[in-house]
């Protein structure tokens, strides 16, 4: 009886080729405009060389020509790049070694957010467009930079002695110790732009529970005429909602792994962490899927309406929750109040896509699987419940 | 005015979704608004959230911190290491710094790396904050050195780092109010959301097969029908619409109330409440859309891919700054991206009504692109019906 019940629910459910349809144009279409969209924010965001145009005044230049015939080093022909803050600027670089700055000395028709002038030895002034981490870490530098030299000229008023030495003093500007020692961040994929997908992955599961809501409201005696045959019919209605179950997660299942391979091999997104465990999670998150829309198609004797707006409230309302409009909403949940996180179908969903990239396949991941394990079994006991004890003497 | 009056009676029937996804957006809208600093036109250090464990009790230690938590949002909650990676993956916060207990006699005895700090290597944010403290303390050191006390070389280091150097372009006027804009630049997925959930199915079901045989054997023309719904469509998203900016505005109301940046965005809300409309009847003339089958609500996943992709693509969820120039030019296709750019020359850049106009004028352009291919589409349909 089950085996044919399986059937007729999965010759059912490949029928329905309008549902089918959603379900794959869903992620496959927002998939694609996210992919366009986010592709390159995290690349466009990484440590590059700041564009910035300086100007050197005349009086700069005298001034240290005159420092420098103190220091009687004889060389007074400069150029502007001799300057100490041109050369500073030079010698920048990030961590990974790429330079920091990218000064422009000539005129330009380029839009340059941020300007340098360079009027003496500590008259330095910056000019920026907008407040960003580019016009900060100039001021930084420039701010670092007048510190020392206002410390090394105070040094020199104090000690007039030392003006000879005063170009050694003036490398000493240049110089500072490192107190910071860096540990980098884990994960295999480290754009959290990639978050994206696994929501989109997670609304897949969740809206798609509609297949198996359908298929369970459609057995209820109140709501359709299939309902009353399958209501009068001598099967044990569990193992009839079961069977249902196992079919719609059949055809589901081939649906977002359809979605999941586009995402993987068509758009090459990195979801970071082994394909299987890819794979097994999206298998997984589709059970729970499938088992909330069991469970909320159980939810006493309100519409069917009423019903399928509980499932939009949870798809849409836990998606935002777990980051699909703004991605950083799941970690301020993380920390606010992470019950959420536990018992929102998207967030554990989501979280377990988000462990297996930063963590791998260890303790994190399989503590997020469990959840997501957790959460069916409790939507299919709860659905069994409430489907329970249910008399249609009316009708 | 019949089916006008039918279609506000039908419309009834779909409240639900009407209110519960108006409830979604309005949270939406809250915790944006709750979530965002505002603004400032005079220039200013970014400001990053930074978590610190302070493991050391040194007076070093602590005039570290008190100096972060001066350019920054330092937070020294106990957090687990999972809040703490998945606060610096999600770029919630931009380094986790440890200040181990030995810090103080290290950095007197002329320690290097004696701070530990987490943070994506990629990203300049954490090299930034770590600039800051090899500043204070190189500074700090230098004074030490030269004989003043801890507190003395601080307050030195603290008074030399000021930002007076640098200039702000366009530094006039006041701050735009970054809270407020947010929240008006996420309208449109509201809008849109509401709009499509609540309202097509009822057109949908004025469009089903033997309701519109029905009405066209009645001596109500089809013209006047379609004219009336598209009154009935526009009269709900008008309300619609007036309470979701209301929401939006409404701490900000009294501020406001006389400032044309107000009533520019709520124009720009309106244009935008048009356009979906005319989206809505193209949308629903096309036979894709059914209001319902047995499996999945076609209505839900239209809404979804819309709402989501116009959001991304316009500018909505992610600022249009952050796009690539690919997405913009696919976005310059969306009334989004005019609708955010609008927000953008309002509260940004003070732009009068004559400079927004451009941007009203190519969303309705879209708005009335999509009429047209909506009446090709119900005509074409009808034939092959036919």
């Amino acid at each position: 009886m089950l085996g044919h019940v399986f059937l007729t629910q999965l010759k059912r459910g490949i029928r329905d080729k309008q549902s089918i349809f959603w379900c794959l144009a869903f992620p496959i279409a927002l998939g694609t405009l996210m992919n366009f969209a986010f592709g390159s924010i995290y690349d466009s965001a990484k440590s590059t060389p700041i564009d910035v145009r300086v100007i050197v005044e005349e009086k700069a230049i005298d001034e240290y020509k005159t420092m420098q015939a103190f220091a009687k080093l004889g060389d007074t022909n400069l150029e502007e790049d001799a300057l100490p803050f041109v050369q500073l600027l030079e010698e920048l670089e990030y961590e990974d070694g790429t330079k920091m700055i990218h000064a422009l000395y000539e005129d330009t028709d380029e839009d340059i957010a941020n300007t340098i002038t360079i009027s003496g030895l500590n008259q330095i002034t910056l000019e920026v467009s907008k407040n960003s981490i580019e016009s900060s870490i100039l001021s930084t530098i420039i701010s670092t930079y007048k510190q020392n030299v206002d410390r090394i000229i105070s040094v020199m008023n104090d000690h007039p002695e030392k003006m000879e030495s005063s170009d050694s003093l003036m490398e000493e500007t240049t110089e500072s110790r490192e107190y910071v020692k860096v540990t980098g961040l884990l994960g295999e994929n480290k754009d959290p732009f990639v978050s994206y997908f696994y929501n989109i992955m997670a609304m897949v599961c969740t809206m798609c529970s509609m297949l198996a809501f359908g298929a369970i409201v459609g057995n209820q005696a109140n709501q359709t005429v299939t309902g009353i045959r399958v209501d009068a019919s001598p099967v044990n209605k569990f193992a009839y909602e079961l069977a249902q179950y196992f079919a719609i997660n059949l055809i589901q299942l081939a649906v977002s792994f359809l979605a999941l391979v586009y995402f993987l091999f068509v758009l090459k997104v990195k979801f970071g962490g082994n394909l299987q465990y890819v794979f097994l999670t999206t298998a997984l998150g589709t059970f729970l899927g499938t088992a909330l829309g069991y469970m909320v198609g159980h939810f006493g004797n309100i519409s069917r309406k009423a019903k399928e707006n509980i499932l939009v409230l949870i798809s849409i309302g836990g998606g935002f929750l777990a980051g699909l409009m703004v991605n950083v909403m799941k970690a301020v949940i993380e920390t606010k109040c992470p019950i959420i996180n536990r018992i929102n179908p998207s967030a554990v969903i989501t979280d377990a896509f988000y462990a297996l990239n930063v963590y791998g396949p260890g303790a994190r991941y399989y503590r997020s699987i469990s959840y997501i394990v957790l959460l069916t079994v409790a939507f299919i006991i709860i659905g069994a419940i409430l489907s329970r004890r249910k008399q249609y003497a009316s009708l | 005015m019949q089916v006008y009056k039918t279609f506000l009676k039908v419309i009834k029937n779909y409240r639900q979704g009407i209110i519960m996804y108006a409830c979604i957006v309005i949270a939406m809208v809250t915790v944006l608004g709750a979530t965002t600093n505002n603004g400032s036109n005079i220039f200013e250090k970014k400001s990053y959230n930074v978590i610190v464990n302070n493991q050391d009790d040194s007076e070093i230690a602590s005039l570290l911190v008190a100096y972060l938590s001066e350019n920054n949002k330092v937070s020294e909650d106990t957090f687990t290491e999972d809040q703490i990676t998945d606060q610096l993956y999600y770029q919630l916060v931009c380094e986790y710094i440890v200040i181990p207990e030995d810090f103080g006699e290290k950095f007197l005895s002329d320690g290097t790396n004696i701070i530990n700090a987490k943070y994506d290597e990629a990203l300049p944010d954490g090299m930034f904050v770590n600039m800051q403290m090899n500043q204070f303390l190189n500074s700090v050191k230098s004074y030490v050195d030269l004989g003043y006390d801890l507190q003395e070389a601080a307050d030195k280091t603290t008074t030399s780092m000021d930002d007076s150097f640098v200039t702000m372009k366009n530094s006039e006027g006041p701050g735009f109010d970054i809270q407020l804009y947010t929240k008006l630049v996420f309208l449109p997925f509201g809008i849109l959301s509401i709009i499509f959930s609540g309202m097509l199915p009822a057109v949908i079901s004025f469009n089903e097969k033997e309701k519109k045989n029905r009405t066209m054997i009645s001596p109500i023309k089809l013209t006047t029908r379609n004219i009336a719904i598209v009154f009935g469509v526009t009269t709900v998203s008008v309300v619609v619409t007036a309470v979701v900016l209301l929401i939006a505005v409404a701490p900000k109301l009294g501020t406001y109330i006389n400032d044309s940046k107000l009533w520019l965005s709520v124009l720009n809300a309106y244009v935008y409440t048009f356009v979906v409309t005319m989206l809505l009847s193209m949308v629903a003339s096309f036979p894709i859309v059914s209001k319902k089958n047995d499996g999945v609500n076609s209505v839900s996943f239209i809404t979804n891919i819309i709402g989501l992709s116009f959001a991304f693509l316009g500018g909505t969820f992610v600022g249009l700054d952050m796009l690539g120039d690919g997405v913009k030019k696919i976005g310059q296709f969306l009334p989004n991206y005019w609708y955010s750019t609008a927000c953008i020359k309002i509260w940004q850049e003070g732009a009068s009504f004559t400079e927004v106009v451009p941007c009203y004028g190519l969303q309705l352009l879209f708005g009335v692109v999509c009429l047209a291919i909506g009446i090709a589409a119900t005509r074409f349909f009808r034939e092959n019906r036919e």
